[in-house]
């Protein structure tokens, strides 16, 4: 029978000998035998597999050679799709150059999973380019040959009609002969329009993004023509003189990405090496203009520059002039509304596409057979794209990208619009969108769309699954979330009740029955109901932290929440510490330099100035600021609870300067974000003007005072202490500026308020008390101010 | 019997070929054992064309004389009966081969076959691609669990012997991240095999 391998290195050993021997076997989506495509060629090998589809290495009859037979994925292929498929292997079988790998026949057959087109190509052996660098490293001389012989290549298909798309190094293999030779000419046109070469797999899709011109990633098929391969020759020719990629996109969210590929210069190659300035930097900025029209027109045309160079002839390509760079960013913006929504719609055909699949053969499942194991790849990939899909859509939130441009909000109105027509028959895939678009619009503080949304998904998931299936729990969870911060706080108890019932206390529940007991707690807390609001911020704590090894910003959020209950009633001491728990979490979880971490930041420091721990409260604070300036401009509205932090600190220190400067510009902000009479705006300028009458900008004070007076005129809810503060405090600029008689009735008015206000024996009612009789005492009306005094 | 996720047992196979209209347990119970048979043939000396159909012919003759009920598990497994067959099944080939050869005055050349006629050394050559072909599976479950950076990495650098540092550079991974493939995959071939084999 069977034997254990005796060690690592014999089953090693095997497990070479078992790979080379079964890849024969090993026909994923390949038909019978008794297929035409497997009647011509044999597969004796596997090569590689990619974003579209798997290469084999198979042996052909007649006439007898060595191909490489590159299968595409079934499923991707719709019917104008395949009649373009058809016309273009036509094209594609004319291309023949020493550069190119020559397609010998294409075709598609029925696997009964729908058209599957596939490509007999010359086999070639070699290595990638990226690995022939490696391997070689070659010296400059030798790389510009190397890149002269691709575009001589890349013209021969242009002349012929034909687009590459997908040029990047992995597309290109240096023979033993040290030849380059470039594969798969316009396979990315038909193999789908890019929604294959997107694909199902974020990571597919950074291999490509960096080569991919602003007009590829606008996303507009018509806008492709062979000046996208000419950016991306670019893209080569930067590469091969520097090592380095022109725009590094990798760790960047789909959205950032585009928005760098269609806005961000790459640095000039002569930053990077000064042996670069001059003709080099100039050919290689030409090449990767972001408006082709700047660009070289040919591949052709950027050979013969390069040929130039290396021949020290004067090259045709100028540097580009500075107002031309200001007019390419003045139209960034336009392009990336095309292009998220373009990559959007790919994802959410894409996770349509491959969900039916998924369905089909989970149905197969139970018919039993090789369905099993292919019904577990496909679901697994379906999630894959519909979590991708997700992520893609929350990208654009901007709570996650800091990014307020409206356009974001057109990419999730046209995502809804597609959602509704292209998923309608595909009630799982549309639950999932509906559900992440209501989240999407949640961050959007769109919470009627969010609400409606998310209500659908519900309503969608509870229709296929049945009321009591965990799918539900999704959207449960997020409607309550927007409930929450609809105000809705009956509905969310609802929604929430719902979601507890369901979960039970299931530990893979518990995360999302945690989330859920946060809000109730949050919703009690902004209610006033503190004692209520602690019970359940303990109950969240205790089942988030049974969860998670790790601290999670989830965690961190409950512990600041049960910190604003804490300050709320008082307990300031333990407010600092929770916060202070919160603040290590985010910086560990989020980085120092994320938004959500400042946010925690600004309410420690908040809490700080409170407990009169003036110096740590003001250095947190410009932290906070510092971080919302960086990541979220100069005018974000939340910047303006740092500034406040840091004047009022400067204020007390008595650094009136640094105080009114910060004042100022947080009430700038708070009129940007909340309006000119905005209870928090008139805050912030009481804060200011107080601090002007203290420096004697007797004027601005004024203006300041009146303006807070003004807001509240014949409001009813105008005793408050803003009203009262505003009035006390212009009394006694008046009193300054020897304006006697309009000081009066403000002293008067403001000392009632204040009576009205506050309890008799309060400070302020005292404090009010006294600046009007003391006012009465200089005036030299001594029987008034003994009145005020008695009264 | 342990059941792995994506595995078909032989149980259920067996279950199935009762029912001759099952076209999907027929499916995959040729999947399964015909490269077996054909490979072990063609060791054999058997070409590859008629290796093929011995191999067909013994998973016939094995089905049916299950579904006579004359295979019990009890005694024996498996594997040993469709060793027994395809062995067989070649054994007839060459029998009607060879008479054809010499009904052609054809010089018998091939002494392949004959020469192997040891019945031990025929369980060797049968054992050694039951082996493979158990490893295959295991190879092919873990690469659906795994990432296909991972199995790509574990292929690039483990299978196809790259240095690993091209292989890093290649998938845009680090030279540790390479190592860790290999030792993950391997790993988890070592604990599949056994459970696997059990039950293949």
């Amino acid at each position: 029978m069977v034997k254990e391998p005796t060690d690592e290195l014999e089953l090693l050993r095997d497990l070479r000998r078992v790979a080379g021997e079964h890849a024969l076997e090993e026909l994923e989506g390949l038909p019978g035998g008794d297929e035409p495509v497997l009647a011509r060629y044999r597969i004796t090998g596997r090569i590689g597999e990619g974003g579209m589809g798997i290469v084999y290495e198979a042996e052909q009859e007649n006439p007898r050679r060595r191909v490489a037979l590159k299968v595409l994925r079934p499923g991707a292929a719709s019917k104008p799709m395949l009649r373009r498929f058809e016309y273009e292997a036509e094209i594609l079988g004319r291309l023949d150059h020493p550069g190119i790998a020559k397609v010998h026949e294409a075709g598609t057959w029925d696997t009964g999973r729908g058209p599957q087109p596939w490509f007999a190509m010359e086999l070639v052996r070699g290595v990638t380019l990226a690995g022939y660098l490696a391997e070689r490293n070659p010296d400059r001389a030798e790389r510009l040959e190397l890149f002269l012989a691709i575009c001589e290549a890349v013209q021969h298909a242009h002349q012929k009609g034909v687009v590459h798309r997908d040029l990047k190094p992995a597309n290109i293999l240096v023979g033993d002969d040290g030849r380059p030779k470039v594969l798969d000419f316009g396979v990315a046109r038909v193999s789908g329009e890019g929604a294959a070469t997107m694909g199902t797999l974020a990571g597919q899709l950074v291999g490509t993004l960096p080569y991919m011109s602003p007009e590829q990633v606008g996303g507009d098929p018509e806008a492709v023509d062979i000046r996208s391969d000419v950016y991306a020759l670019g893209v080569l020719l930067y590469e091969l003189l520097s090592g380095r990629l022109p725009l590094d996109v990798s760790g960047l969210s789909i959205t950032e990405a585009v928005l760098a590929i269609t806005g961000n210069e790459p640095p000039p190659l002569g930053t990077l090496s000064s042996d670069l300035r001059g003709d080099l930097e100039t050919i290689a900025a030409k090449a990767l203009a972001k408006d082709r029209e700047r660009r070289y027109d040919s591949a052709a045309a950027l050979a013969d520059d390069v040929a130039r160079h290396l021949h020290h002839e004067p090259i045709a390509a100028r540097p580009p002039s500075g107002i031309y760079q200001l007019k390419k960013f003045a139209r960034r913006n336009r392009v990336l509304v095309g292009g998220v929504a373009a990559v959007i719609a790919a994802l959410a055909i894409g996770v349509a596409t491959t969900w039916r699949q998924a369905v089909r053969a989970r149905k197969a499942e139970t018919a039993m057979g090789d369905a099993l194991e292919e019904a577990q790849t496909d679901a697994r990939q379906a999630r894959a794209a519909a979590d991708f899909l997700r992520s893609v859509i929350e990208q654009a939130d901007p709570a996650n990208t800091d990014d307020e441009d409206p356009s974001v909000r057109d990419v999730l109105e046209e995502a809804a619009r597609r959602a509704g027509v292209e998923l309608g028959d595909e009630a799982v895939v549309e639950a999932q969108v509906r559900t992440s678009l209501g989240r999407a619009y949640h961050g959007l503080g769109d919470l009627a769309a969010a609400t409606e949304n998310l209500e659908r998904a519900l309503e969608l998931s509870e229709a296929t699954f049945g009321p009591d299936d965990d799918e539900v729990l999704d959207p449960l969870s997020s409607l309550v979330d927007v409930s929450f911060a609809a105000g809705e706080y009956d509905a969310m108890e609802e929604y929430a009740e719902r979601l507890f019932a369901l979960a039970g206390d299931r530990p893979e529940h518990r995360r999302q029955v945690a989330i859920a007991e946060h809000m109730i707690a949050q919703s009690l807390y902004v209610r006033a109901r503190y004692d209520e609001s602690e019970e359940r911020h303990h109950a969240a704590i205790a089942l988030l932290e049974e969860t998670e090894d790790e601290a999670s910003v989830e965690l961190a959020q409950m512990k600041s929440g049960l910190g604003l209950v804490r300050q709320s009633t008082g307990d300031l001491e333990s407010a600092e510490e929770l916060m202070r728990e919160a603040v290590e979490i985010l910086r560990e979880r989020l980085g120092s330099r994320n938004p959500t971490t400042a946010n925690e930041i600004d309410l420690l420091a908040g809490i700080l100035l409170r407990r009169r721990q003036l110096d740590e409260a003001e250095e947190l604070a410009r932290e906070a600021l510092s971080i919302y300036r960086d990541r979220l401009g100069e005018d974000f509205g939340g910047s303006s609870t740092s500034l406040q932090t840091i004047g009022t600190a400067a204020f007390h220190r008595g650094d009136l300067a640094t105080a009114e400067e910060h004042l100022s510009e947080a009430v700038r902000l708070r009129k940007l974000a909340n309006g000119e009479e905005h209870p928090y705006t008139l805050q912030a300028l009481l804060l200011l003007a107080q601090t002007q009458l203290q420096r004697g900008g007797l004027d601005d004070a004024e203006e300041g005072f009146r303006a807070i007076l003004a807001a509240y005129e014949g409001s009813p809810d105008r005793d408050n202490p803003l009203v009262s503060g505003s009035l006390q405090l212009l009394a006694t600029l008046l009193q300054t500026a020897g304006r006697n008689e309009e000081a009066e009735p403000l002293f008067r008015e403001s000392l009632e308020m204040h009576l009205r206000l506050f309890e008799p024996d309060h400070p302020r009612v005292d404090y009010a008390r006294k600046m009007f009789a003391a006012f009465y005492d200089a005036w030299g009306k001594p029987e008034e101010a003994a009145r005020v005094r008695d009264d | 019997m342990v059941e792995q996720p994506g595995v078909v047992t032989n149980t259920t196979l067996l279950e199935g070929l009762r029912d001759p209209t099952n076209r999907t347990v027929w499916q995959h119970y040729v999947e399964r054992y015909r490269p077996l048979i054909v490979r072990y043939a063609r060791k054999l000396g058997v070409p590859e064309g008629e290796a093929e159909d011995a191999a067909q012919a013994a998973l016939l003759a094995f089905s049916s004389a299950y579904r006579d009920g004359k295979y019990d598990r009890a005694k024996g497994r498996l594997s040993s009966w469709l060793f027994g067959i395809a062995t067989n099944q070649i054994r007839d080939w060459k029998r009607s081969h060879r008479a054809r050869e010499e009904r052609a005055g054809a010089v018998e050349a091939e002494e392949a076959l004959a020469g192997l006629a040891g019945e031990d050394e025929l369980h060797e050559v049968w054992e050694r691609e039951w082996r493979d072909a158990v490893l295959w599976e295991c190879l092919k479950l873990v690469r659906a669990e795994v990432m296909p950076e991972t199995f790509r990495a574990f292929e690039l650098f483990a299978l196809q012997e790259r240095p690993a540092e091209q292989v890093a550079q290649e998938l845009g991974m680090t030279a540790n991240a390479v190592f860790g493939a290999k030792r993950r995959v391997l790993q988890r071939v070592g604990e599949l095999m056994p459970l696997i084999e059990d039950d293949w």
